[in-house]
């Protein structure tokens, strides 16, 4: 038996050195290959778990078919080391599923994050109980070990520092390819259109369209759909028979032998694009602000359909209008204004990530309830 | 024609029969017949090919069981059918099971159609592949149906362009038909809309660019001048993010000077929106748009594509740094030989970096034509699970990017595969990187982290493995799609 308060070294820091002082600790030690546990017989039952042992239960987690499938108890019966109990395995399984996942997904058994993550636990066991790691020896490797730890644990809040930096800036990075995309998109659609009949309206056409949208996203994110009587006022008060020359953007933009559907579809996608893009400095506020908030490392499920449901609804709203504005094709299109607003929802894109993002506290009913029947252009 | 003849087939098909005929029909094969029902009627005594086993295989598969047209009618939403299609390449064991599930054996059959036709392909017996080509034809349609189905159609549309031997692998006949005028302008707009509606549905493209671009970020950090010059261009969306991050960078000198040489070719692809040149202008105008200092050139490719590095015009103290972006959904397949001289030609400049996206395949097996052509199989029928699972209400939206984006991309890679055929597997670029003697860059942290999180923005069947210190797989589920990998040049053939 070795007595802890024997090792005292230079490199401990002074914490754990009063600690040190201050308990006693009687370690049990059996020999240096056998699964001996050291163990501290203080208040709280702390257990050093060694390189060796780490070995041993993350190979039996792994039996068990990972961290999550694996629980404390058969990750016990699983090592078969006496000594060792519930009480150990559960927080030492919880450390280690944390680990796993800032880890991530990938494949490799060990990552810098996990590995950092554990040495981090190891670090604040250290700290806990000074444990004396006595197969290693001399003083001078406890201390290398507990620098090393304090290391690690710095390591970890960088990491943590930079991932939150890495969102931020994936999100910026998004956002600037989005709207690249949206300049060329434009300037093909610009392009389209010159080539076809010019038309007077299709500018105002558009302008109003971004009007709407603007108007329409902004009851979007910022209220429940307290008053949709206004928005309905103002999409009536634009009723008008279809316009004779428009210039058929769908025509424009869609194959000849494409069905209405893949014309809708197209307006889809490119109304969803304009209404993305210029509803940018509101939605990209609202992302900055709700994606700090919000962000969570792993993904929130409920969240993410709640806001997809969300989502989808503010672009059926979108849809609806813009395809209302200014897609309206030459030939059928009687039907196309009323059709289009319900029976295409199942063709709606999902809104793009910043988008989804958002936390918009949408009540799905009062979406839905939102009719766009007979918005037009003048 | 397919249309055609899928109206054809409406008819009840249960009175086919095997008999042979002596009518005549438009068809000049002696082999392949048409009876009155317009079902193909095969001559097996005069194809050449191997007997009866083979013979009773495909009977059975053509051979219809009643239940087909109301199964198929009989659904009216999509189930996610991703059929596992490890079955082995040996035709001879077909499981005749008719139990489980009426789709799943569709599916089983239908890829083992897929299987025949690519053997009779390989093994030259162009009316066999025909025959069973027209009757997969009848089983399956782009634009409805099961995952397996239109994938299916789209691998059927391939294998039938590289039977009639246009080798463009562009499958024109699942694309706009319309009138010639309009063709190209809609096919772009097409292309434009799909493409942005794949940006949306899946972390595919972001994934190579932004792995790509956050490499040549940390690559740079302390330089003035940074020069990239970009294999395979298209409408330079990889760019804009790159940018932004460039004008919004805390370290080191702040918005350095962009310089992008883009390689052009005779033709930009017929996918691509607009030209090199039209892409350098909008790059232009974007950069300018966020105050990034930005000039961009052109370098052109010889004829048969091969890059001449003396073609290039380097300036120094910049940072050179090659982008080779290959096989992303919408770009053309580039000849290997092309992308071999552009990697080799790279090497002589010393890049500071070099970032390669490409496809990932799968285990080969015994390698050759089949194998690949099953690997191909896997892979597209992951991709087109991948947005069904992210998206399956959007069938629509999914057609689109379906026929416009990865329709040709299977017909291309097929294309490629057949005329790859008798040669070596050809195997990676990014190991021919490493045997030429580039040197691995570590992926940060932080670009792993941005990995990770992009997909987590979507479905959460993504995910990204590491496979070495320098290289990031994109899988999807177990199936790895799209690899970046990330090399610089060896220290001592500096200066």
């Amino acid at each position: 038996m070795y007595h802890h308060h024997q090792h005292q070294g230079k490199n401990i820091n002074s914490s754990s050195r009063m600690a040190v002082h201050n308990e006693r600790h009687l370690f049990l030690q059996g020999g240096h290959g056998d699964s001996g546990l050291m163990l501290s017989t203080d208040a709280k039952p702390r257990l050093k778990w060694t390189p060796d042992l780490h070995e041993r239960f993350i190979e039996a987690v792994n039996q068990l078919g990972g961290a999550d499938k694996a629980t404390p108890k058969t990750v016990m019966k699983l090592m078969g080391i006496p000594g060792l109990t519930l009480y150990h395995l559960k927080s030492h399984l919880q450390k280690y599923r944390l680990s796993k996942n800032l880890h991530g997904q990938t494949n490799n058994g060990s990552t810098k994050i996990g590995a950092v993550a554990m040495a981090g636990k190891r670090m604040s066991e250290a700290n806990g109980s000074p444990m004396n790691s006595l197969s290693i020896g001399p003083q001078a490797n406890k201390g290398i070990q507990i620098g090393e730890a304090l290391q690690m644990q710095i390591e970890v809040q960088r990491r943590l520092h930079e991932q939150l930096e890495v969102q931020r800036h994936l999100q910026l990075r998004i956002e600037a390819q989005g709207k690249y995309l949206q300049s060329v998109l434009e300037k093909a659609q610009e392009t389209l259109h010159r080539q076809n009949l010019g038309t007077v309206g299709l500018e105002a056409a558009k302008l109003q369209l971004s009007e709407l949208v603007s108007k329409v996203s902004n009851q979007c994110l910022n209220s429940a759909f307290p008053d949709l009587k206004d928005l309905r006022g103002l999409c009536c008060q634009q009723t008008q028979p279809n316009p004779p020359n428009d210039c058929s953007m769908d025509s424009c933009l869609t194959s000849c032998e494409g069905s209405q559907r893949d014309q809708e579809i197209h307006n889809n996608g490119m109304c969803l694009r304009t209404y993305n893009t210029h509803k940018d400095p509101l939605m990209h506020h609202q992302t900055e602000m709700k994606s700090s908030e919000n962000k969570t490392m792993g993904n929130d499920d409920d969240d993410d359909r709640r806001m997809f449901f969300a989502d989808r609804n503010c672009s059926d709203l979108s849809m609806s209008v813009g395809l209302r504005g200014g897609f309206s094709q030459a030939r059928n299109e009687e039907h196309s204004f009323l059709d289009v607003g319900n029976k295409r929802v199942d063709s709606v894109n999902r809104l793009p990530y910043f988008a989804t993002k958002l936390d918009l506290n949408v009540d799905e009913k009062h979406c839905k309830q939102f009719d766009l029947n007979g918005l037009s252009w003048s | 024609m397919a249309m055609a003849i899928d109206n054809a087939f409406e008819v009840d098909f249960c009175s086919y029969s095997t008999s042979t005929t002596t009518t005549t029909t438009a068809d000049e094969d002696p082999a392949c017949t048409w009876n009155h029902w317009g079902s193909p009627v095969v001559d097996w005594g005069s194809l050449s090919s191997e007997r009866d086993e083979f013979q009773d295989l495909i009977e059975s598969m053509m051979d219809d069981g009643t239940g087909f047209e109301l199964t198929r009618l009989g659904h009216d939403h999509e189930t996610s059918n991703s059929v596992s299609v490890s079955v082995s390449v040996s035709t001879d064991t077909m499981v005749a099971d008719e139990e489980t599930n009426g789709e799943d054996f569709k599916g089983l059959r239908m890829v083992h159609l897929l299987m025949a036709a690519a053997e009779a392909l390989m093994g030259a017996n162009k009316s066999l592949a025909r025959v069973i080509l027209v009757r997969l034809k009848e089983l399956v349609s782009p634009s409805d149906g099961t995952n397996m189905e239109r994938l299916a159609a789209y691998f059927t549309e391939a294998l039938q362009s590289l039977l009639e031997g246009s080798g463009g692998g562009h499958s024109k006949h699942l694309i706009t038909n319309g009138p010639q005028h309009h063709r190209d302008k809609h096919r772009e707009a097409d292309m434009l809309a799909a493409f942005q509606l794949l940006q949306d549905m899946s972390p595919y493209v972001k994934f190579g660019h932004f792995t790509a671009n956050q490499a040549i970020l940390e690559a740079v950090t302390h330089d003035r001048r940074i020069h990239i010059v970009d294999y395979d261009i298209m409408e330079g969306i990889q760019w804009a993010s790159l940018m932004q991050a460039l004008v919004s960078r805390k370290e080191g000198p702040p918005t350095p000077h962009l310089r992008i040489t883009a390689l052009s070719r005779g033709s930009n692809g017929w996918r691509s929106i607009g030209t090199i040149q039209e892409t350098g202008r909008r790059l232009t105008t974007f950069a300018s748009s966020i105050g990034q200092p930005f000039s961009f050139h052109q370098c052109r490719l010889d004829s048969d594509e091969t890059f001449r590095p003396s073609a290039l015009k380097l300036v120094r103290g910049e940072a050179l740094i090659i982008n080779c972006m290959l096989n992303l959904p919408h770009f053309s397949h580039r000849p290997p030989s092309s992308v071999a001289s552009f990697l080799s030609g790279a090497k002589t400049l010393n890049p500071r970096l070099v970032t390669l996206v490409e496809e990932e395949a799968g285990p080969i097996g015994d390698g050759g034509f089949m194998g690949r052509f099953i690997d191909s199989l896997h892979h597209y029928s992951a991709v087109f699970d991948s947005l069904e699972a992210g998206f399956p209400m959007q069938c629509r939206a999914r057609a689109l990017v379906e026929r416009v984006i990865l329709g040709p991309q299977i017909a291309g890679s097929l294309t490629q595969i057949y005329r790859n055929r008798n040669e070596e597997e050809s195997g990676r670029w990014s190991e021919w990187l490493d045997t030429m003697g580039f040197n691995p860059v570590s992926i940060s942290f932080a670009n792993h982290c941005q990995a990770k999180l992009l997909l987590g923005l979507f479905n959460d069947g993504y995910r990204v493995e590491e496979l070495a210190n320098n290289r990031v797989v994109l899988d999807w589920k177990s199936r790895r799609l799209l690899s970046a990998s990330i090399w610089t040049s060896p220290p001592d053939s500096d200066l």
